[in-house]
């Protein structure tokens, strides 16, 4: 048991940034339908920027600065590539998304460089003893911003006027315009709140495992982890993301041995069988067509 | 009374399908006016026009005396004009409540600095909660809109569009699906609401006799162009609209 204890809390450490990840996924498309296939070039600009800052600023403040400059970018992109397409086929703005992924994964490389890059500096150490076991601060520091980051969204989403409103949109945007609801600023808020979750992933996991074009690969776990959660359930792409995190952990431990390179499938191969039985996911809302 | 909205020469087409063929027309402040038609009349097109889902192509619509060209759907109805639906567009995974709160919001202007939130907030919940007791909505307040049978969701819709507190208010086939009942019903609450908060009603509506009782004045539509502007009581002695509402010369 006591060897298993380190293998758990580097999965919850890692299902932490998928969650966070995830959670700006899924916000994107709950309130604009907008499968957005550029959330890992986000969480990559997130780190090249936090990595930028860092450069000038202890690691804590660059992180803190780079958030700002991310809702921007959001708000840039939702305004460049999205407002555009409004009212045309979900698909196009989908296409859209998939340009700019292309685009941006181009663009930061030519700006940064394609090697691999460190953060200067470091965040204050969190580590504990825990009985025999070592938490380390990595997974103290992803923890500690990711949850209540990711309940706090939850409950500002449920209970909050601004998150009455997205609710509102995202079911019935006629209904919203005829309103008087200011519709296009609060979708902007939404892409902008999206990259700045994906940013703050992006520095976490720079922290941990430097700034480069690997990063994007990461950013494609974003996927089976919101499918896993339900496409349209903010708490379910939370509550994903650590369950993929913590299984991957477990097959590292006991599957890798038998089975070398499983655990890159396993996210998939969780999504294709829990999607088996429940085909909107785990906390996704149950599609009722009315006809 | 004064004129509250008038529209001046529509046209609108789309692809070269003529949906709306210089109507004119003007509702008068507190009036109870209808829209009629066959089906593919323009009605709902001329709904779209007026609420700013479409502008048109020529013309204006004037709405307490400003041209409504360029005003965005939100601008409108911030200026005072609500609208239902045909098709029911109400926020079903939302309350009741939350529903006709979101309908209160436009009543109530924000002014974050002179309204603390939770003075608003209770001004906000006292003036849903008196909405929602004038249409016998209380006892489902907290019932989740989408749960409610139809007829009961067509009422949330035209709660949260009158708690807006609209100058005019369009529905588009509010008696569409109800039972007898349940349209005496609504148009006694359409009615009252008239006289209690003093709100104009535009209706597009199929049913001719509902019309016919209720309305003050009457538009009739047909291939985007008005046949008839005037009271009830002439609709029926028409021969163009006998012509085209019931199909035979």
């Amino acid at each position: 048991m006591s060897d298993l204890l380190p293998y758990l809390i580097g999965g919850l450490a890692n299902g932490a940034l998928y969650g966070l990840l995830a959670l700006g996924f899924v916000l994107v498309y709950r309130a604009t339908s907008v499968v957005n296939f550029a959330i890992g070039e986000f969480l990559l600009v997130g780190a090249y920027l936090t990595y930028t800052f860092a450069l000038f600023l202890p690691l804590p403040l660059a992180m803190l600065a780079a958030l700002p400059m991310a809702f921007l970018f959001g708000l840039l992109v939702e305004r460049g590539f999205v407002r555009p397409l409004l009212g045309r086929n979900v698909v196009a703005v989908i296409m859209a998304t998939i340009g700019l992924a292309a685009a941006l994964d181009g663009g930061v490389q030519l700006l940064w460089g394609p090697d691999l890059k460190y953060l200067q500096g470091e965040l204050p150490q969190l580590g504990f003893q825990l009985g025999d076991t070592f938490v380390p601060s990595r997974a103290v520091w992803n923890l500690l911003l990711a949850l209540p980051l990711g309940l706090g969204l939850l409950w500002l989403l449920r209970k909050s006027r601004y998150g009455v409103l997205v609710r509102a949109i995202s079911e019935r945007e006629v209904a919203a315009l005829a309103l008087g609801i200011p519709t296009a600023r609060i979708l902007a808020g939404v892409w902008g709140i999206s990259a700045l979750l994906a940013t703050l992933a992006g520095a976490l996991l720079a922290v941990a495992s430097g700034v480069g074009h690997n990063l994007v690969f990461f950013g494609l776990k974003v996927f089976p982890v919101a499918i896993l959660g339900g496409l349209d359930s903010v708490g379910g792409a939370l509550l994903a993301g650590f369950l993929l995190g913590v299984l991957e952990a477990l097959s590292g431990r006991y599957l890798e041995p038998i089975l070398p390179g499983f655990t890159e499938a396993l996210p998939f191969v969780v999504v294709l069988l829990v999607l088996m039985v429940r085909p909107y996911g785990l906390l996704g809302e149950r599609q009722i067509e009315r006809v | 009374m004064g004129v509250i909205l008038e529209a001046k020469n529509l046209h609108l087409s789309f692809k070269g399908v003529k949906a709306l063929v210089g109507v004119e027309f003007s509702v008068a402040e507190g009036e109870f006016f209808a829209v009629i038609g066959p089906n593919g009349a323009g009605k709902t097109t001329l709904l779209n026009v007026l609420s700013g889902v479409y502008e048109p192509d020529k013309g204006e619509v004037v709405f307490l005396g400003q041209n409504l060209r360029g005003k965005s759907p939100q601008d409108r109805a911030r200026m005072g004009l609500a609208r239902t639906f045909q098709g029911l567009e109400i926020f079903r995974g939302m309350s009741v409540l939350e529903n006709v709160k979101l309908g209160a919001e436009l009543a109530l202007p924000a002014y974050p600095l002179a309204l603390p939130r939770a003075e608003r907030e209770w001004q906000l919940r006292a003036w849903a909660e008196e909405v929602l007791d004038y249409l016998h909505l209380s006892p489902f307040r907290h019932a989740p809109a989408g749960m409610l049978p139809y007829g009961l969701q067509k009422r949330v819709e035209v709660a949260r569009a009158l708690a807006s507190r609209p100058k005019l208010l369009l529905l588009d086939e509010p008696m569409a699906g109800l039972s007898l009942e349940e349209k005496q019903d609504l148009a006694r609450f359409l009615l009252d609401a008239r006289e209690e908060w003093g709100v104009t009603l535009l209706w597009v509506e199929h049913d001719l006799r509902a019309v016919l009782e209720l309305s003050d004045r009457v538009l009739v539509l047909s291939y985007g162009e008005v046949l008839y502007h005037g009271p009830p009581q002439g609709v029926r002695q028409d021969p163009k609209v006998a012509e085209a509402y019931l199909g035979q010369a």
